[in-house]
């Protein structure tokens, strides 16, 4: 199985990330920081309560959300586990733990910035 | 006393006396009562002579009121005929008889004495207006109804005196009268019924006043009046003749317009055609006299096009459709840009081309960046600089340039030409106006500096031409209003410009997307492109925003609960008013013809996608709010 | 008081009774201006009462019955001698009631200062009633004057008239007129 976060990867694209803050007020990158930190753990938990109930509607308009807040950020890890088949074993754990790594490395990129 | 008693001599005394003592108080009761008589009779008297003095009193002060209401009649031109019913006199006023022109003539009982006074005409309605009101008086008289004598009803005087129109009461007549001495005079009467209080009689009342020059002026009055209302007539028809007048011009003008655009329009294709062409066309494997050629239909295509393209803009601007689009511009750049051009051109004939910058005011430095249309900047510049070299044929051109005040610039282009004589240079900037200048080869339509004209003039300057200070030639100079403003902060958009509405506006931008994450993407992206923005978190409340107006734009998310983007699109369409018309691109992570068919079938633009990359987004937004722009680039 | 009253007091007693008493009513009052009165002048009261006591005195008689027989003598005495007051009345007690106007303007307009007595006319029901009161103790004269009036118009036999006993004379007195 495909280990989606390689050491030495960045869980998320930092030219694009950088790009997307730069432009902002640090007011409004806190905002969007705090959106996409609630936003990523929303959907991410939409996604595996709607894989548990067998709700594929539910499961189909979570990825796609999913998929787009990824992509706003480069999360090639995450964004890669959104299209994973959550039947395998383990699978929807990883998923969380992407997410989380994601929302960190995010945080951190940020952080740099402001300095 | 002692006496010899005798009853009956007793009872006689005894009467006497009584009687006496009766007799005594009969005397002394005659004396009092006329003693006090007499004091009554005083007080009589007394009482008498108050009241005869209270009288007299009032009487004088009647006759003083009498006279002070004759003096007031004469001040106010009226005079009095009082006529007593009973005793069938009359007593004329001294101005009534100044007015008939009968001095002397107090008193008077007959009518006759006004018939041969009256103008043949009036004569008879002269006596069947007298008969009325003596027939009215005697009804008074007869009835005791002072009522009959009141229009109003007032049943006595008191009423009458406290009425608001006692000034205007009573049967009005106007007779001619000749009084003599070749005069003519036009009377008014006016007649009531009056029953004096105390008197107990009954008079007619007659008020006599000359309105011979009332009547007079109101004739005037009149006639000034209708001459007017001619007049009045008059200057409507002219105006409406002017106004047709001006519609027909209107009216050709437009058509004019409208025929120019048409047949440049339709000039411009093949044209475009034709230039296009040559630009393909390959001279590598031709001659040098065939390269020369191609060399000259290039020049003379690029003119034609030139020619073209001005008298468009030309039109437009007369039409008043001229619109700036300012956006940010440096200065240093935009010039390196253009006199850069213009000197190569300038070298290639030989000429020296030289920029001097902040020369006019020293010490005030040329500001580095300011808002400017540059498409209309840079045409602005080069019809300048390619008349000063059109029209030099051998020296030098200075570009000066450079702040005279605060918020104001001044660019001048010097040249050593030819020079324009004073009397013909108003015409310069006149549209179709030609300057045939003798001996100087090339001829232009001369539209270079009529349009400079319109720009400077939309841009809110001036633009002047004068001779050469240092020699011969021509001082070409635009002052122009220039606004500092600060750098924009597009670091990462090379070259790219901010984005306006048509009408140079900030846009407003409704973003539709249920992920707040994206929200905020969307509304940092749009800010950075000089976009106002609002977001709603689904379908419906993107519907009801729009159907409110204001919006310039909506990006609409494709895929929101509630209400996706694909309803929504269709709503705002069928909203009636101008708001079903506003653009909406979608936002949608799918690329595919066949996902977006179904929006744009239900009314979007075209397609942003996702995850939003700025430059696409700016591309898709500019095409949509700045057609205009986009024809010309 | 109107001299008047005098004058008629000694002229009635002259008549009705007899010059010697009048005589000896006078002397024996003590009058300060022995008896010679005027009609238009003005006397104080209480010479008239002492001639009254006087005449009480003399002829043995009560007081109001003398006032009574005086007031009733009194009426027609008026009725000459005031003839426009009493003119247009048929009927006693058309009079009667216009008594209190009539008197006492009458009255005032000559003498402004005459303090005149209270008199008030009202209709109760049927009845005419007439209420007295003065200063003066001559409420008996009153009635003796009602009496005197419906005799003059010769209606004695339509109406009675009684005093009201509730009102204590002579300073005030209640005359009842009703039909007989």
């Amino acid at each position: 199985m495909p280990d989606f976060h390689q050491a030495g990867d960045a869980a998320v694209d930092i030219e694009q990330v950088t790009s997307l803050f730069a432009g902002l007020d640090p007011g409004t990158r806190q905002l969007l920081l705090d959106a996409a930190q609630r936003d990523l753990a929303e959907w991410t938990d939409l996604l595996v309560a709607a894989w548990d109930s067998g709700d594929a509607d539910g499961q189909h308009r979570a990825r796609h959300s999913l998929k787009g807040l990824c992509g706003n950020f480069g999360a090639a890890g995450l964004l890669a586990l959104c299209e994973a088949d959550l039947a395998q074993p383990g699978m929807a754990k990883r998923l969380q733990a992407s997410r989380i790594t994601t929302t960190q490395a995010l945080e951190q990129l940020i952080a740099k910035l402001d300095q | 006393m002692a006496v010899a008693f005798d009853p009956r001599i007793a009872n006689l005394e005894a009467e006497v006396e009584l009687l006496t003592r009766r007799l005594a108080r009969a005397e002394r009761s005659r004396a009092e009562a006329e003693a006090l008589l007499e004091d009554k009779s005083r007080v009589l008297a007394n009482a008498n002579r108050e009241l005869r003095a209270n009288r007299e009193e009032l009487r004088s002060q009647l006759d003083q009121r009498a006279r002070q209401l004759l003096d007031a009649q004469q001040v106010a031109g009226f005079g009095t005929i009082v006529w007593d019913v009973e005793r069938r006199m009359g007593e004329l006023s001294a101005h009534a008889q100044t007015l008939l022109g009968m001095p002397g003539v107090d008193a008077f009982d007959s009518l006759s004495i006004f018939d041969g006074l009256t103008d043949p005409e009036d004569r008879q309605s002269l006596r069947d207006y007298a008969t009325h009101m003596i027939k009215r008086a005697v009804a008074v008289r007869a009835h005791g109804q002072r009522a009959l004598a009141c229009p109003k009803g007032h049943a006595d005087n008191q009423s009458c005196s406290a009425c608001p129109e006692r000034d205007d009461c009573g049967d009005v007549f106007e007779v001619r009268i000749n009084p003599g001495g070749g005069v003519r005079r036009t009377l008014r009467l006016r007649a009531q019924v009056h029953i004096p209080a105390d008197l107990g009689k009954v008079l007619v009342f007659l008020t006599i006043q000359d309105v011979t020059a009332e009547l007079a002026a109101a004739r005037e009055a009149e006639e000034l009046r209708q001459r007017d209302q001619q007049r009045l007539a008059e200057l409507e028809s002219l105006t409406h003749d002017l106004e047709q007048a001006r519609l027909a011009a209107e009216q050709a003008n437009a058509a004019k317009s409208r025929f120019l655009a048409m047949m440049s329009h339709d000039i411009r294709t093949p044209m475009n055609g034709v230039i296009g062409m040559l630009q393909l066309f390959d001279d590598a494997g031709l001659s040098d006299d065939q390269r020369r050629t191609i060399g000259h239909v290039r020049a003379s295509s690029e003119q034609l096009r030139i020619l073209l393209d001005d008298i468009i803009d030309l039109e437009r601007a007369e039409a008043g459709k001229l619109i700036l689009n300012p956006q940010p511009l440096n200065l240093a750049e935009f010039l390196r840009d253009a006199v850069g051009f213009w000197q190569k051109v300038a070298a290639e004939k030989g000429l020296a081309m030289t920029l001097e910058r902040g020369v006019f005011l020293p010490g005030q430095k040329l500001v580095d960046w300011i808002s400017a249309d540059r498409y209309r900047l840079r045409q602005l510049v080069d019809n300048m600089l390619s008349n000063a070299i059109k029209y030099t044929r051998a020296g030098s051109i200075r570009i000066r340039l450079g702040m005279t005040g605060a918020g104001t610039a001044r660019y001048e282009v010097i040249d050593t030409g030819i020079g324009i004589p004073e009397a013909r240079r108003r015409e310069l900037f006149q549209d179709f106006g030609q300057l045939r200048l003798d001996g100087v080869g090339e001829a232009g339509a001369g539209l270079g500096l009529a349009i400079c004209r319109r720009i400077v003039e939309l841009m809110g300057g001036l633009i002047g031409v004068d001779g050469n200070p240092d020699g011969p030639g021509s001082r070409f100079w635009v002052e122009l209003p220039i606004a500092e403003v600060p750098p924009p902060q597009l670091k990462d958009l090379p070259g790219t410009l901010l984005l306006a509405c048509a009408d140079g506006r900030r846009p407003r931008i409704l973003v539709a997307e249920d992920v707040e994450t994206n929200r905020i993407v969307a509304r940092g992206l749009l800010g950075r492109l000089g976009c106002d923005v609002e977001l709603v978190n689904d379908g419906a409340a993107a519907v009801q925003r729009a159907a409110s107006g204001g919006i310039d734009l909506v990006l609409m998310d494709v895929s929101m609960p509630v209400m996706g983007g694909i309803e929504a699109t269709r709503q705002i369409r069928a909203l009636p008013g101008p708001e079903a018309a506003v653009p909406i691109l979608a936002l949608s992570a799918y690329s595919r013809p066949e996902d977006l068919e179904p929006i744009l079938t239900v009314g979007a633009l075209g397609h942003v996608g996702k995850p939003i990359r700025i430059e696409e987004l700016h591309g898709a937004m500019a095409r949509i709010l700045q057609p205009a722009v986009s024809d010309d680039a | 008081m109107k001299g008047v009253i005098f004058s008629e007091m000694i002229r009635w007693v002259e008549e009705c009774l007899s010059p010697a008493v009048a005589d000896r009513m006078i002397v024996g009052a003590n009058l300060p201006n022995e008896g010679s009165y005027t009609s238009v002048g003005n006397y104080p009261h209480q010479e008239a009462l002492a001639m009254m006591g006087q005449l009480t005195q003399i002829t043995g008689r009560p007081v109001h019955e003398l006032c009574q027989d005086y007031g009733y003598w009194l009426a027609t005495r008026f009725v000459e001698l005031y003839p426009q007051m009493f003119g247009g009345y048929t009927d006693a007690l058309s009079l009667l009631r216009d008594i209190d106007n009539k008197h006492n303007t009458e009255v005032v307009k000559l003498y402004p200062d005459a303090r005149t007595p209270a008199i008030i006319a009202s209709v109760d029901g049927e009845d005419l009633v007439i209420s007295y009161a003065s200063h003066r103790p001559f409420a008996d004269v009153a009635f003796g004057l009602v009496h005197g009036y419906i005799a003059y118009f010769g209606q004695s036999d339509q109406y009675m008239v009684s005093r009201d006993e509730d009102t204590p004379g002579p300073h005030a007195a209640r005359f009842i007129i009703n039909r007989a």
